[in-house]
Parts: structure tokens; C-alpha cells; sequence
């Protein structure tokens, strides 16, 4: 993403160590200056792995604005086992499950749906014929998209997308595979 | 009237009896159904009237069993592949009475749930999805990712192990139990009792129903009780940790932990730590009295 | 290389093994073997570990724009500040000390003292592991993005339940008469409620408390007119 001028802004350099721990826990005691520089530190990270799950911009504002608010809400729980930002994350991942579980269960779409090959808009071909990563990611099926992003993109090994998403592990592993093959059928080589 | 005329008629009556009861009872007629499925199927399941009982188990198929009214017809449809599934009961004719059909339906553990009653009441062990009755009382337990549990004026008994849990009900009575996570509750003017120590996250309301409260709430977790006219009770061991936030319009506030009451009659409001105060309670009500009692 | 036609080529898991690096390293030494023979498999993962390597680029320095995020944070303010508790009384019953004519040293001397003999009192007394705090005013958060927050949220519930309140008209007909009685019932228990606080808000327009409240009441208007829909 690039900004009007034509160039990307960098994401700002986070407090580390003692700086972040106490910023936790004066956010902890319900400092909301606090809290905000937790958001701007994070939010980028955030927002981009709710995009990447959710394939809308719209959608997935709203996914980052209901997680820090859940974040708000569940900081006085957090003890410090991890750094905030692996936690921040955990919690927005359960997030944006809970809501597609919530949309799934209006369409009765199964998570583990088959993949079918992503459908490419002749827009969204760039000059060099290759289609940029993020758009290929957002065209595939729901399921792969959501294992693809926990595991290659957000590190998360397959027992733990297992746990998170309610797929066996097994076949959280075959879902891996299809959406990157569909990513390379898309991307060329 | 002599013994034995006395004991013909105890005879003719012991046999006449349940032959009316046989002929009032609606004829039904066994079904036994069963179709593979992947471990998260979505299923959606219809009984109108009699009862629905779902059960959970490890294997990747549906099994129905049970009896259906004469006057209705069993279905069990599926959509692409053995994903997704609906079954259950419709009349014969449309708009017909239908009879009162009782089903047991296993399901894979993961299956994702739809399930509609009017007046059968549903029961669910293991399973997450959707429960919704109009009048039928609704009975869930076990372990399940995520439930929405709704019905307009059946009781809603909830023992579950659950992250997500949402609930609804208008005049029944309602109870949660096991350990949610996550809950968002309320009824309209049914009771509305919480007795589990696991909540995180719990949002609680009525609007001429009480409240009770009644458990350990955990470090670190908010709740939010709002009751427009009803009573709002919060029952905690001494040992609790909690800071609670109480106000209200114009019901009385009583604070049983301490001699403290609230500053003035004109600004209803009273704020109450308990130990370190790790749980963060609040409770508003319009008219509805609020009364923290020690357990 | 050259293939070697009977040699067995390698599965899908070896192959997506090898190209993100998850095989340890005997099944690497054993795979690469075949690898140096086989043209197909060779191939093949090269274009993985490519896009594996992509991936990982783009893992690395995500570029997104940081004034975008910065204005999702208003809301976000927003939303936590509105589950703060705050007083149901006006803010016009506040009175000043001064006004009252009332020396504020006096009272802040006198305010002292009554602190040091009530902790004494509430040490001897009062049970250790309680202590109270009576307040008349908590936290109180006055801005105007609190009421616009919460008039959003009325506003909204309340078109919701306009529309919701049209298709139930269409739908009464086919409802059960216990049924139309059961949501009848409840709508009216609901209206009252909301217009008791409509009222309580028309005497009080400042009180964020009670927009809060009547947000809360549409809201299972909302809940209610939605199971109705279920219900035909």
C-alpha cells in the first residue's frame, strides 16, 4: 500500500523492554494515553493479518477496532508470559475466527471447504503479468486463506491452527498445501 | 354394589383405559437414518413439536434415530459432498397438525449447528451451532467452540464448556452454568441466574427480570449487569477479588460487604472494592434494586 | 540430472517439507538425494521454495499506511470510554464549595480529621479484607464523543427496529396465536422501559448513563423483533 504521495510510510519503532513493560502497565491501570501507544506500536501488525484473513478493507477496520477494544477489556489478564504484541495477536486471531464463525454459521459454509482455483480479475494483473501477493491471497477460498495466513504468515504451527480454527491438524496441512499451489498457479513462477 | 361387580368394573376399566390412551396417542413410525460427514459438517435440523436430542461423537458420520408422527414426513437432504446436511420433520400437507416426532440425532464433535424447534424442547451435549426454539426449552452441555442459544419464551439451561456463548430468552428462565468464556445474556422478563466462576468477559441484561449473580468472578475479567426494573442480586464469597461499580436511577442500592451506603438518595451510585479488586463489575439499573450480598 | 524413470518421485508432503524448510535434517539428506536425480521434483520445489521465499519477504516489512490506522483510533477511544461507569446524577447537582460561601481550607482540615478518626474506627471495625469507598460521582465522562457514540447506537438500533417492526407486520399472520401473544407480551415490556428512559433523558439530556440504557433497551427491541423472524 502506498499513500497519495507514492511512498509507504514505515511502521513506527515500537518501546521495547522496560519502556513496553511499563507502558502495559499503565495501560493496565487504565491509562487510555497508555493503551494508544500499545495501538500505534501494533496496529499495523494487526491490521494486516486482518486483512490477509478477511480479503475486506472495510471488514477488517472493524475486526482491528473490535480487537484493541477486546484488548482493553482482557489487559488486566495479561501477565506478562508473553510480549504483548504475540499476545495482542493471539487475541486478534480469536477474534477474527469468532466473527467468521458467526458468518459461517448463517451460510453454513464449512471452514474446510474445497479449494477451487482463485478466479483472477484481468484488473488486478500488474504490468510484469504477476499478480501481487496480497491479491492473490485474498482470492482464495475462505478456509485455505485462513490456514495459509495463520501458518506461512503469522507463524502458527498446524496443532495450533487445529486448536484455533476446529480443523484437524491433518487437514489444516492439506489446506496449506492446495492454497500454495493456488498461489503459484496464480503468481507464476 | 357387590365385590364381584365391583371387581368387573376394576377389570373392564383396567382394560379400557389404556386402549383409549392407545387410540388418543398419534400413531409415529421409527426412523433410523445415517450418512457419512466430514468432522464439521453443518447440519440444520427442524422438529416442530416432540423433541429434539443431539449428541456428539468422534466418528465422521450423522446417525438419526427415533419416532416420527404419521402425519409428517422425515427428511434428510444434503448439499455438496458430505458437508453440509438438513433434516428433520415437515408435515405431510402443507399447513397439516403436525405430531409430536422425538429424535436422537448423533453428530461429529465439530459439526456446526442449526437447530429449530417451536415447542419441542432441544438438548445438545458436545455440540456448537445455533439453538433456537419458539416456546420448547432449550438444555446444552458439554464442550462446544461457540453457541447462540435463543428462544422467545422457553427456559434456556446452558452447562457449558464454551468460549462464546450467546443467549436469549423473553419470559423463560434462564441459567448459566459450566464454564463460558465469553457470554452475552439476557432475557425480557424471565429470572436470569449465573453461578460459574469462568467468565472473562460477560455481558448481562433483562428488563423487568432479576439478576442473580452468584459465583467467584475470575482476575481480570469485566462484566456489565444492565436491568431496566428488575432486581440485580450480586452474591460473592468474602475471599472475592472485585471492584464494583453500582448505579441506578431510582432503585435502592444495598451493600452487603460493608457499612458503607451511597453518599446521597439523589445520586444513586456506589463504588465497592472487595480485596485487590482484580474483577471489574458494573451494574445499572433504571428503577430495579441493586443488592450486593456475601455469600 | 537426468530422471530416473523408476525411481518413485517425491509426495506432496515431501516436497512442501523440503521447500519451507520443516524436514529435519536425515529426511533432508535423504530427499535431496533424489532431488540431485530427478528433474520433475527438482523443478518443482524450486518454484515452492520461490514462493516460500516471497512469502517471507513479505512477512518481513509489511507496508501499510500508519495515518489510516491512526484515524480508526478516535472510535476505538470512543468505545472504551463509553463502558466507563458514570453518575446518574446531572452534572448540574454539582455544587462549588465557593459558592456555598465555605472557606475550602476549613473543610479540607475538617475533611482530614474525619479521615484519620474514620480509618481508625473502619481498622478496628470493618472486617480487613473489605474497604469500601462511597463516592457520589465516579468517573464521569462528559465529552461529546461519549453522546454521539451512544445517539449513534439509539439511532441505528432504532432504524433496526423500524424495519424489523415492518416485516413483522407481514409475518404476524403467519405466527401461532400463542406465539403473537409471547412477542406481543414482550415488545410492550420493552416499549414501556424505553419510554421511561426517553423520558428520563428528555429531563436529564447530559447524562451519558442513560442514552447508554436506552442504546441497551432498542437493543432487545432489536433481539426480540429477530426472533420473531426465526419464529415463521
Amino acid at each position: 500500500m502506498v499513500d497519495s504521495a507514492g511512498t509507504t510510510a514505515p511502521i513506527r519503532p515500537a518501546p521495547n523492554g522496560a519502556a513496553m513493560d511499563d507502558v502495559v502497565r499503565r495501560a493496565q491501570s487504565g491509562d487510555v494515553d497508555a493503551f494508544e501507544s500499545l495501538y500505534r506500536a501494533h496496529s499495523p501488525a494487526i491490521f494486516l493479518l486482518c486483512r490477509r484473513m478477511t480479503r475486506d478493507e472495510r471488514e477488517a477496520r472493524e475486526l482491528l477496532q473490535d480487537a484493541f477494544v477486546r484488548a482493553w477489556e482482557r489487559l488486566p489478564s495479561f501477565r506478562g508470559e508473553s510480549a504483548i504484541g504475540t499476545w495482542l495477536h493471539r487475541l486478534a486471531v480469536n477474534v477474527v475466527l469468532n466473527r467468521m464463525r458467526a458468518d459461517r454459521r448463517r451460510e453454513l459454509a464449512p471452514l474446510s471447504d474445497d479449494i477451487a482455483a482463485p478466479r483472477v480479475a484481468g484488473s488486478a494483473i500488474g504490468a510484469d503479468d504477476r499478480i501481487d501477493l496480497d491479491a492473490a491471497i485474498a482470492q482464495l477460498p475462505t478456509g485455505a486463506r485462513t490456514v495459509f495466513v495463520l501458518h506461512d504468515l503469522c507463524g502458527y504451527s498446524h496443532d495450533e491452527i487445529s486448536a484455533m480454527t476446529g480443523i484437524a491438524a491433518g487437514t489444516a496441512r492439506a489446506q496449506l498445501w492446495r492454497a500454495r499451489r493456488a498461489l503459484l498457479s496464480v503468481l507464476g513462477p | 354394589m357387590t365385590l364381584r361387580r365391583l371387581l368387573t368394573l376394576i377389570s373392564i376399566t383396567a382394560v379400557a383405559l389404556p386402549c383409549a390412551a392407545a387410540a388418543q396417542r398419534t400413531p409415529t413410525l421409527p426412523v433410523l437414518r445415517a450418512r457419512a460427514a466430514t468432522p464439521d459438517a453443518g447440519i440444520k435440523v427442524f422438529v416442530a413439536t416432540g423433541s429434539v436430542r443431539l449428541i456428539a461423537w468422534d466418528r465422521d458420520s450423522i446417525v438419526v434415530r427415533g419416532r416420527v408422527a404419521a402425519s409428517d414426513r422425515f427428511f434428510f437432504a444434503h448439499g455438496t459432498g458430505k458437508s453440509s446436511y438438513k433434516l428433520g420433520v415437515e408435515p405431510r400437507r402443507i399447513d397439516g397438525p403436525q405430531g409430536p416426532s422425538d429424535l436422537v440425532i448423533n453428530v461429529p464433535r465439530r459439526a456446526r449447528l442449526s437447530v429449530k424447534a417451536v415447542d419441542a424442547p432441544i438438548t445438545a451435549e458436545g455440540v456448537g451451532g445455533w439453538f433456537y426454539t419458539v416456546s420448547g426449552a432449550i438444555r446444552l452441555s458439554g464442550a462446544a467452540e461457540d453457541v447462540e442459544a435463543e428462544s422467545i419464551s422457553g427456559d434456556v439451561d446452558l452447562d457449558l464448556a464454551s468460549m462464546v456463548l450467546k443467549a436469549r430468552t423473553g419470559r423463560g428462565h434462564m441459567v448459566v452454568r459450566g464454564s463460558p468464556q465469553d457470554v452475552d445474556a439476557s432475557t425480557i422478563g424471565g429470572p436470569l441466574d449465573i453461578a460459574t466462576s469462568t467468565i472473562l468477559r460477560g455481558r448481562f441484561g433483562s428488563v423487568t427480570g432479576n439478576i442473580r449473580y452468584a459465583a467467584t468472578p475470575a482476575a481480570g475479567s469485566v462484566f456489565e449487569f444492565s436491568d431496566h426494573a428488575g432486581t440485580v442480586d450480586i452474591v460473592l464469597p468474602r475471599s472475592a477479588s472485585s471492584r464494583l461499580e453500582l448505579s441506578s436511577v431510582s432503585g435502592a442500592i444495598a451493600n452487603g460487604f460493608s457499612q458503607v451506603r451511597p453518599a446521597s438518595t439523589a445520586a444513586r451510585t456506589l463504588t465497592v472494592r472487595i480485596g485487590a479488586g482484580d474483577a471489574h463489575m458494573t451494574v445499572r439499573t433504571f428503577k430495579g434494586g441493586i443488592r450486593l450480598l456475601p455469600q | 540430472m537426468t530422471n530416473l524413470p523408476d525411481t518413485p518421485h517425491l509426495s506432496e508432503d515431501e516436497r512442501q517439507g523440503v521447500a519451507d524448510g520443516s524436514l529435519d535434517a536425515a529426511a533432508r539428506a535423504r530427499l535431496g538425494a533424489h532431488l540431485d536425480d530427478c528433474v520433475d521434483c527438482a523443478g518443482d520445489v524450486a518454484r515452492l521454495t520461490a514462493l516460500m521465499k516471497r512469502i517471507d519477504d513479505s512477512r518481513a516489512a509489511p507496508p501499510v499506511i500508519a495515518s489510516e490506522l491512526d484515524a480508526l483510533w478516535p472510535e476505538i477511544r470512543r468505545q472504551i470510554e463509553s463502558t466507563k461507569v458514570v453518575a446518574l446524577e446531572s452534572s448540574a447537582d454539582h455544587v462549588s464549595w465557593w459558592r456555598l460561601g465555605i472557606d475550602p481550607w476549613m473543610v479540607v482540615g475538617v475533611a482530614a480529621s474525619v479521615v484519620v478518626v474514620t480509618a481508625v474506627t473502619v481498622i478496628q471495625v470493618v472486617p480487613p479484607i473489605v474497604r469500601a469507598v462511597a463516592t457520589s460521582s465516579v468517573g464521569v465522562v462528559s465529552s461529546d464523543s461519549v453522546f454521539r457514540f451512544a445517539d449513534d447506537s439509539i439511532e441505528s438500533y432504532r432504524e433496526e427496529a423500524d424495519r424489523l417492526l415492518d416485516d413483522l407486520k407481514l409475518q404476524r399472520a403467519r405466527l401461532a396465536p400463542e406465539t403473537r401473544a409471547s412477542i406481543d407480551d414482550d415488545l410492550k415490556t420493552v416499549d414501556l422501559a424505553i419510554a421511561e428512559l426517553q423520558a428520563a433523558v428528555a429531563r436529564d439530556p447530559r447524562n451519558p448513563a442513560l442514552r447508554a440504557m436506552l442504546a441497551s433497551s432498542y437493543r432487545q427491541k432489536v433481539d426480540v423483533l429477530k426472533k420473531v423472524s426465526n419464529a415463521s
